[in-house]
């Protein structure tokens, strides 16, 4: 059989309307090839699929329905994977139900390198959106690839910090390979096509249904080697694909929070649970290096450390210091600082009563303290501290 | 022998007078009535006829034709019955007719005969004494609203009987048997029929940073936008703004009580609009609702909000086209529609607050008690055009009072206090922009803020680091401007300070709007 044909019945195969996973599972294990399956007459599989599945079935066994389907694909410049390639990610091998083919449009990172998902709440906090950017941004600095979901919030931000360094990324989509979702990360959509990759397991034209984002999230798992939960609520997806990480033996790492934080429940109960709590990104480098030892001389941890230190200024990292907050603030500025939280947003109503400023002096101190870039609004006249 | 009397209709908002000419010829008995009428005035014929019949005067078996002139405006209104009946009595030879042409007539006639009030009486006898009339026969419940016009001589009379009694001199009401109209003095009415319990300022505990927003709009005419999440009182600080406002002139009053009266709103609660109007229409209005309209077109929401408050709750919940719509009474300050081949503009000159939660549940950005996805709330946040949002100048948070604040015992100011400083602030622009057809810091022209929103060079610095830092627009920036020009005035300093600026970016539309 030769690549095309290859090609041709892997593509019809998981282009099948109305079979689902299961049932491909299980065709697979009868027949152990697409070419053989397309030969079945309804007899063969009576017990895998109903009377009207069949018809669905039968009717996609179309040549010129097909070959048109996979000739989109390429006039829109995606790549269709498949189960015999050996370009095939390998870590989808072990699945108990993987996808037997999926698109790609842009490229996959690099298998050798370790990856890790960072997945999150799409309603982050301020807070959480800086932390999702800054491990993203280390950890592909570093040279690990960051597996994200191209959602809103974290998976954002994830990506972002990824691209912002030039690391390597791959977002793999909830919905069909051309969906956007959310509209508003055009921009990402395609910064992400010229210089990452984006993945599904959909081909054109499926739109985003909420009930296909746990199967996206399983494949975000199964491609890290660890998994990074930065904000979670209690019942976040992100939870699913931390437990399908573990599922699959991945090391699961949170961001710990406030116990009172409903976007740190998730994280929290996580870490009750038993996954790593994370003070910064040097824990999973340290992890990843424990488990596949130093795989880029050029970009070692250490060296790493030395450069990119934000830690040491604030409170974690080796040489613990106490934070004291920015430098240089009048004692009024300072009281008014102290009064906020780098989470939950305070209104200046709040803080003229809790400050001890008048009216002016307080528009004053938060004016001066947001042109200096240590506090922002993120909705009107609600103020946060920028996390330094 | 063809009679003539006047009278008058509302077209818009505006008065416009009818001739009735009656003629009363030999033929076949007919009442016979012409001149483009809709279906309530052709009912006259049958109202004046019994009205007669019930007074005890005969209608003589002959042709009766009246036209009312001019015939290509299309009549209507209840108001030509009065004029309709004098307009016979004389034709049949039965009061003089250089007494009774003397006078403007107004009144819808019952079956009895007595005198009914009818809707627009202030636009009409307004028109009516530009044309020359002085003596205006009126119902009695419509004398209230039509004394707001001085040097007006007006008679009220209870039934057909006494008008017809009248004119022959044998209606005996007064001590000296004489019959005196009612002369306006056209002063200002004090607000002694205040129909609404209007909230003061000082029952509002603290939400500091939105009363001194809404008291800097009220003093420039800035369009004020209060989000929050809902029970913080949004409503309540809204509806308080009409108090702060200062008194209407008796222009002012004339062209509010206009609009009532032609819409039908007046009663004997409500006789005339003293105090500044304060619209609260709700979002499930229609677009005729807000905007005014109809076949027989009557003004909407926004006209009764003249030289008042128009506030729109729930603002992102009002329909796409209603609130794309209501872009041009902003910037024209009247609404034009065309009926008929026939322009009509109501005038539409009002103080807009607004007022909306962040998100569907109105927590956001409370994470603990928002339960709203993401996209909702974007989604939520979109509904609002940016062209719509660029008409509003002030940007300001209403929050959640803690008990401490809202049951403390403090000294609040009252709206009397606030409305002084306002006072000297319209002053103050008044003198600023004289000779200019709008004189509020709001309204300024680019040309404008250009030459009196100096700011001293430090200041300048202060801003050109706002700019950007916070990703400032054009726009933006004379919206900031503005709001300083006004602050300024409050405080009445004639150049802009540090303070003043600094403030103005307080209530600039932050991110989460500018996006």
């Amino acid at each position: 059989m030769n690549q095309h044909d290859q090609e041709f019945y892997w593509y019809w195969f998981v282009n099948i309307p109305s079979i689902g996973n299961y049932t491909r599972v299980k065709l697979m294990e009868l027949y152990g090839h697409p070419s053989r399956i397309y030969q079945c007459s309804f007899q063969d599989v009576e017990g895998y699929m109903t009377a009207k599945q069949w018809e669905e079935f039968d009717r996609s066994r179309n040549y010129r329905l097909q070959e048109e389907g996979l000739r989109r694909l390429k006039d829109s410049g995606i790549v269709f994977y498949h189960w015999e390639q050996k370009e095939y990610p390998s870590r989808f091998r072990n699945l108990y139900d993987p996808p037997y083919g999926f698109y790609l449009k842009g490229r996959l990172p690099d298998p050798q390198m370790p990856a890790v998902g960072i997945v999150g709440s799409r309603k982050a906090s301020p807070y959480g959106k800086k932390m999702a950017e800054r491990y993203a941004q280390e950890l592909a600095e570093a040279g690990v690839s960051v597996i994200s979901g191209m959602a809103a919030g974290i998976d954002t931000e994830a990506h972002k910090g990824a691209l912002s360094v030039g690391g390597s990324t791959l977002g793999i989509l909830g919905g069909g390979i051309d969906t956007m979702y959310p509209k508003s990360n055009w921009n990402l959509y395609l910064d992400m096509y010229q210089s990452a990759g984006i993945m599904s397991e959909y081909n054109i034209g499926i739109s985003n249904l909420s009930g296909l984002f746990p199967m996206r999230n399983r494949l975000i798992s199964a491609l890290s080697d660890s998994i990074l939960v930065v904000e979670a609520g209690w019942k976040s997806g992100s939870l699913i694909t931390a437990d399908q990480g573990m599922e699959q033996g991945k090391d699961i790492f949170a961001i710990p929070g406030r116990i009172t934080d409903p976007m740190s429940q998730g994280c929290n109960h996580l870490i009750a649970q038993g996954a790593f709590i994370t003070e910064s990104p040097k824990d999973i480098l340290e992890n990843l290096r424990d488990r596949f030892g130093i795989w880029n001389q050029e970009d070692s941890i250490d060296n790493k450390m030395e450069t990119h230190d934000w830690r040491d200024t604030n409170a974690m990292g080796d040489g613990r210091k106490d934070f004291d907050g920015p430098v240089g603030l009048s004692s009024k500025e300072k009281a008014v600082y102290d009064l906020l939280d780098e989470i939950r947003p305070v209104g200046f109503e709040i803080l003229l009563q809790s400050s001890l400023c008048d009216f002016q002096e307080l528009q004053h101190i938060l004016m001066s303290l947001e042109l200096k870039s240590y506090i922002q609004q993120p909705q009107q006249n609600m103020y946060v501290k920028k996390i330094l | 022998m063809v009679t003539e009397v006047c009278s008058g209709m509302v077209l818009g908002i505006e008065g416009t007078l009818v001739t009735i000419q009656s003629d009363i010829s030999d033929g076949l008995p007919v009442f016979h009535m012409v001149g483009l009428l809709s279906s309530e005035v052709k009912e006259a014929k049958e109202r004046v006829r019994t009205a007669f019949k019930n007074t005890g005067i005969r209608l003589p078996p002959k042709r009766i034709s009246v036209n009312l002139a001019p015939a290509d405006l299309r009549k209507r209104g209840t108001g030509f019955d009065l004029g309709i009946a004098v307009g016979l009595l004389i034709a049949m030879g039965l009061i003089p007719e250089e007494e009774a042409s003397d006078f403007f007539y107004l009144g819808e006639l019952a079956l009895d005969g007595s005198i009914c009030k009818v809707q627009g009486t202030l636009p009409i006898l307004r028109e009516a004494q530009r044309q020359g009339y002085h003596k205006c026969m009126i119902p009695e419940e419509n004398l209230q609203e039509a004394t707001l016009l001085s040097g007006l001589e007006l008679y009220t009379f209870s039934s057909l009987l006494d008008v017809y009694d009248f004119f022959r001199g044998e209606l005996a009401r007064s001590e000296n048997g004489e019959i005196l109209p009612f002369l306006c003095d056209g002063k200002v009415k004090k607000t002694e029929n205040n129909h609404r319990s209007r909230i003061d300022f000082s029952e509002i505990k603290g939400q500091k940073l939105a009363k001194r927003a809404l008291m800097i709009g009220a003093a420039g005419f800035h369009n004020v936008f209060l989000d929050g999440p809902p029970g913080v009182g949004k409503s309540m600080l809204a509806s308080a703004v009409s108090g702060i406002l200062p008194e209407m002139t008796q222009e002012e009053i004339i062209d509010a009580t206009m609009i009532y009266s032609v819409k039908g709103l007046l009663n004997e609660e409500v006789q005339w609009i003293g105090e500044r109007p304060f619209r609260n229409p709700g979002h499930a209005i229609t677009k005729i609702g807000l905007f005014g309209g109809g076949s027989d077109p009557k003004p909407g929401e926004i006209s009764l909000a003249h030289h008042g408050v128009l506030f729109l709750d729930e603002f992102s919940e009002y329909k796409k086209d209603i609130l794309e719509m209501l872009r041009i009474p902003l910037e024209e300050h009247q609404i034009l529609l065309v009926r008929n081949e026939r322009t009509i503009s109501y005038p539409a000159d009002f103080l807009l607050i607004a007022a909306s939660n962040p998100c569907p549940c109105g927590y956001y950005p409370d994470l603990s008690l928002c339960h709203c996805g993401s996209n909702q709330i974007s989604h939520y946040q979109n509904k609002l055009s940016g062209p719509i949002l660029d008409r509003m100048d002030l940007f300001v948070r209403c929050e959640r009072m803690d008990y401490r604040a809202i049951t403390q015992e403090k000294e609040e100011e009252t709206s009397g206090q606030i409305r002084e400083k306002i006072m000297l602030a319209w002053e103050l622009q008044k003198e600023r922009f004289t000779g200019k057809k709008e004189y509020f810091n709001g309204r300024m022209s680019p040309q404008d803020i250009n030459k009196y929103c100096k700011l001293s060079s430090a200041d300048n610095r202060i801003l050109e680091r706002a700019f950007e830092t916070y990703g400032m627009t054009g726009r933006g920036l004379n919206r900031v401007l503005k709001v300083a020009r006004t602050i300024a005035d409050l405080d009445g300093k004639e150049q802009i300070a540090t303070e003043h600026l600094e403030e103005a970016l307080l209530y600039r539309r932050s991110s989460r709007w500018e996006r």
